[in-house]
């Protein structure tokens, strides 16, 4: 038996095509599908990136979070932004000590910054260099000019022209597609099913792609928007975005879901082989994104915890079974990012040696477990509530509510908080219950730890 | 001192597990060309030493100037199999040497191929503008184990050693080199490669370069040409990693083997530092660099019954490291000093030559401002401590127990004659001494906090 789960950083919900993306190309994801069970509510517990890995490998909430010291090294600011707990047990470690052979194939840098440690429990793992703000090349490598030219006015300080100028320097000598990091991911994974086939294995896909920076080959850009040939602004700002007009929008957007396409191509790509060498009726496989991205929709652009709009929260989630038994299901269920572990060690027959608090997918699908009619979200010091009917979102404080009638306003444009106090009250009530009655302080003195010791942001 | 009007680029290497006495400046018997040219240009320390072992914890010493020793503090974490009291990421109240650069407009890198440095929880990448990590050295967990048939581990291990722990070890190694060809596919090659990659990038702004090199550390497996002349004669297996075998057995041919084995490793190594430094050369950086060469520790090679590091084999042939120091501007070159350094000396030294101001106090000494004025230096791997003077060679458990006490005028570097009972006086004042340096008393270690056993930690 084998187990194999496969995350998309950064990739919406809506862009997904089998979930009613508008005019965005997945066939790869449209097709597992069909043979997987597709969950239509999927949720991060908490975001953002590395907090979904640490829920995802532990199976625990790490909703809610405080009293974390940003160490030497990093400079994310978020709550939650933290290496696994020393006392939690990976599903990876789990796994390896009941005799499988773990690995992980990933250029989610984040993973891999000093004190950090999401490689525990592989047997085998392999690193893609290069993506975002890695530190791999010299940003030396590329002149202001150039940096200029892919950036926008407000990018240009001595910060912002750096991490370009890394990026740029880090991806300088590709000159085919199967150079970029989606494409080289997948690469390294069939490389691990090549060598690995004959072994009960488990084997973790963390791709950053679609994540920002937003710079595919050209011809995925050409199917959303033809003829284009401005400035290449790979990298918008995190934060209000109404300095771009109109046609830098569709440009960024173009360029985000030129990005989807590529790395459903190569996620297809992977999932071919994988049937040729003949492992699918013998592998569990689950695919998901880890949390969405904000493209101007309420005006702003990135991961803001200000603005947890169903862009920035709504993921995808589906689990294929071996063969494919049972394909083309859906299941409405409110399920979230720390299912996936225990549903892994239900399937391979394993059992988890601390309590978890995550449910089994397939349970949950079959009707066997209770499902959730409600999910909450955590990021930083906000916290967001979802049903079927119900989107609600509050800072800690409660000094900026948001609620939405979904049925009637799906994209949250109509604010109904200052009408509707008393389900403002129930909603946020529910956020504080699941973080145990109270919210930890988040003091921004631990977590942006300033001087010369520190990392930039 | 200098007439320089910028500070000078500074560049650090450090040799894994390079014996003193396989260098040919300091009278060693491996062929060295590279280190001996180096040593014509250099201020060269005669009797550098770590204050705290093996490799994590030298590393912290280098880049903090903070003495580890005694770690009281010792516990084991997820996800590293080594279990050494020490073996620890680097404090992060500390302030390291890349962080104090970067600071100081200095672009930073790191180039190795330490793999310990990036295990889960590990930060010694921490102040690097720009770090390579050449991976597949040892044990690192980079390619699939499954790709080599077990009989191919067997080619490389005594038939004795079949069924131990280093069998998955090796077999995990063999993978990693599976892809290696040519000469410059091998690790010290390969470091030595990306180095002058980071050069060629970055030789138009001051710079500050760590290449941390694992070779000559096990395995053992140079191309045959590097360990031919050393062993020209033999015919039998290459024992590539033969750590903690039992000598009985193995034949004295093997041994002998193992030995070359290791000094064409040393070879092998000094040949690539040596175009590396050439690199600098043709660049025309090296008038305007500061190079410090170091190796972290030695390793045994059966000289007293074992193959390998441990606490109680501190002998000359595991203590015994090497310190040089390039000036740009020649000063000291070819001049040979005989104090008492540690690795906590590096960053205070290359500080001042920078006349940069170290942002916390710190243990270590600016050598280029004088000399050392330590009487004897101490030091302490696992459960035992080290200490030695002009006269005297220590080794004793922590708590005081078996201690093994050598002369150095009459013993060295065989430590043969262990004289404890003999010379209680010495002792005494040895023992006093250690506990000086230990703020009192040396701490006994807890081997619950070290050795968490269970299915999450590692075993291998």
């Amino acid at each position: 038996m084998k187990a194999i789960m496969v995350i998309l950083d950064s990739l919406r919900r809506d862009h997904v095509g089998c979930y009613g993306a508008d005019g965005i190309h997945t066939p790869a994801l449209d097709q597992l599908s069909r043979e997987s069970v597709r969950f239509t509510n999927p949720k991060p517990e908490a975001l953002a990136t590395i907090q979904t890995r640490r829920a995802i490998h532990t199976g625990n909430r790490v909703y809610p979070f405080g009293g974390h010291q940003t160490p030497k090294g990093d400079a994310v600011p978020w709550a939650g932004w933290e290496a696994h707990d020393e006392g939690a047990v990976t599903l990876s470690e789990i796994a390896r000590n009941a005799g499988f052979h773990t690995g992980l194939v990933t250029d989610v840098y984040h993973q891999f910054k000093p004190a950090m440690n999401f490689h525990r429990g592989f047997n085998q793992f392999h690193w893609v260099r290069g993506q975002e703000s890695d530190r791999w090349q010299s940003q030396h490598l590329i002149d202001d000019a150039t940096a200029t030219a892919h950036s926008y006015p407000v990018q240009h300080t001595d910060a912002g022209r750096e991490r370009i100028q890394r990026y740029l320097a880090n991806v300088a000598w590709r000159r085919y597609e199967e150079d970029y990091f989606a494409p080289r991911v997948f690469a390294e994974a069939m490389r691990f099913i090549e060598d690995n086939r004959e072994h009960d294995f488990l084997l973790c896909v963390d791709c950053f792609d679609p994540h920002e920076p937003w710079d595919p080959p050209r011809w995925y850009l050409d199917r959303y928007a033809p003829g284009y040939r401005g400035t290449d602004l790979i990298w918008p700002n995190y934060g209000p975005c109404d300095g771009l007009g109109p046609e830098e929008l569709r440009l960024i957007r173009a360029l985000y879901a030129g990005e989807v396409t590529m790395t459903d191509r190569w996620l297809g790509i992977f999932l071919e082989h994988c049937h040729d060498l003949g492992i699918m009726d013998d592998t569990l496989l689950i695919v998901l994104s880890d949390h969405g991205h904000s493209l101007g929709e309420h005006g702003v652009m990135g991961k803001l915890p200000r603005s947890l709009y169903p862009e920035l929260v709504d993921i995808f989630l589906m689990v294929r079974r071996p063969g494919g038994e049972g394909g083309g299901a859906t299941c409405d269920s409110f399920v979230y990012t720390h299912d996936l572990m225990p549903t892994v060690l239900n399937q391979l027959g394993l059992e988890a040696p601390l309590p978890i608090e995550g449910r089994d997918l397939m349970a949950i699908a079959a009707g066997s477990a209770p499902g959730r009619d409600h999910a909450v979200t955590g990021f930083h010091n906000y916290a967001a509530y979802a049903d079927s009917e119900y989107w609600y979102f509050s800072d800690h404080g409660r000094s900026g509510q948001h609620l939405y009638a979904l049925g009637d306003d799906p994209e949250c444009r109509n604010n109904l908080a200052a009408e509707n106090p008393d389900r403002c009250d129930r909603f946020f009530e529910i956020c504080l219950r699941q973080a145990g009655g109270e919210f930890p302080e988040i003091t921004p003195e631990q977590l942006r730890r300033a001087g010369p010791w520190y990392e930039m942001l | 001192m200098t007439s320089w009007e910028k500070a000078p680029n500074v560049v650090l290497v450090t040799l894994d597990s390079l014996r003193r006495d396989h260098v040919g400046c300091y009278g060693g018997r491996a062929h060295t060309p590279c280190l001996d040219r180096f040593a014509t240009q250099s201020l060269r320390f005669a009797q550098p030493y770590p204050e705290s072992l093996p490799t994590i914890e030298v590393r912290q010493a280098l880049y903090t100037g903070q003495r580890i020793f005694p770690f009281a503090d010792h516990f084991s974490r997820k996800g590293d199999f080594v279990r050494w009291p020490g073996w620890h990421p680097l404090d992060d109240e500390r302030v390291t040497m890349a962080e104090i650069l970067r600071h100081n407009g200095y672009h930073t890198g790191l180039v190795t191929d330490v793999y310990h440095q990036f295990k889960p929880a590990m930060n010694f990448h921490r102040g690097f503008n720009q770090f390579r990590w050449i991976r597949g050295q040892e044990n690192d967990l980079f390619q699939s184990r499954f790709r080599i048939p077990m009989r191919q581990v067997r080619r490389v291990q005594p038939d004795s050693d079949v069924g131990s722990v280093r069998d998955q070890m090796l077999r995990q190694y063999l993978a990693n080199v599976e892809a290696r060809r040519h000469e410059e596919d091998c690790f010290a090659p390969q470091v030595f490669r990306a180095a002058m990659r980071f050069l060629e990038e970055n030789r138009e702004r001051p710079f500050f370069l760590s290449v941390d090199c694992f070779d000559p550390h096990e395995p053992w497996d140079p191309p045959p040409w590097r360990w031919e002349p050393y062993d020209p004669d033999y015919s039998g297996r290459d024992y590539i990693w033969p750590t903690r075998i039992d000598l009985g057995t193995i034949s004295a041919v093997e041994l002998e083997h193992i030995r070359a084995l290791y000094a064409g490793e040393v070879t092998m190594t000094d040949r690539w530092l040596g175009r590396f430094l050439d690199h600098l050369d043709a660049l025309g950086l090296s008038d305007s660099t500061l190079v410090v060469i170091n190796s972290d520790h030695g390793h045994p090679l059966g000289e007293h019954g074992y193959i390998g590091k441990d606490g109680l084999y501190m002998h000359p042939e595991l203590m015994d490291v090497i310190l040089m120091v390039r000036d740009p501007s020649g000063a000291g070159a070819g001049q040979v000093r005989d104090d008492f350094v540690y690795h906590t000396d590096v960053l205070p030294t290359v500080l001042g030559r920078l006349g940069v101001e170290a942002p916390l106090p710190i243990d270590g000494i600016d050598l280029g401002r004088s000399a050392s004025d330590r009487d004897y230096v101490t030091s302490a791997m696992g459960d035992q401590v080290f200490y030695r003077d002009r006269d005297w060679w220590l080794i004793v458990n922590r708590d005081g127990s078996e201690p093994r006490l050598f002369s150095v005028r009459r013993d060295y570097p065989e430590c043969a004659d262990n004289v404890a009972g003999a010379e209680s006086a010495a002792l005494g004042l040895a023992m006093q001494r250690i506990c000086a340096d230990a703020g009192g008393q040396v701490p006994s270690l807890d081997p619950v906090a070290l050795r968490q056993e269970g299915p999450w930690y590692e075993r291998t």
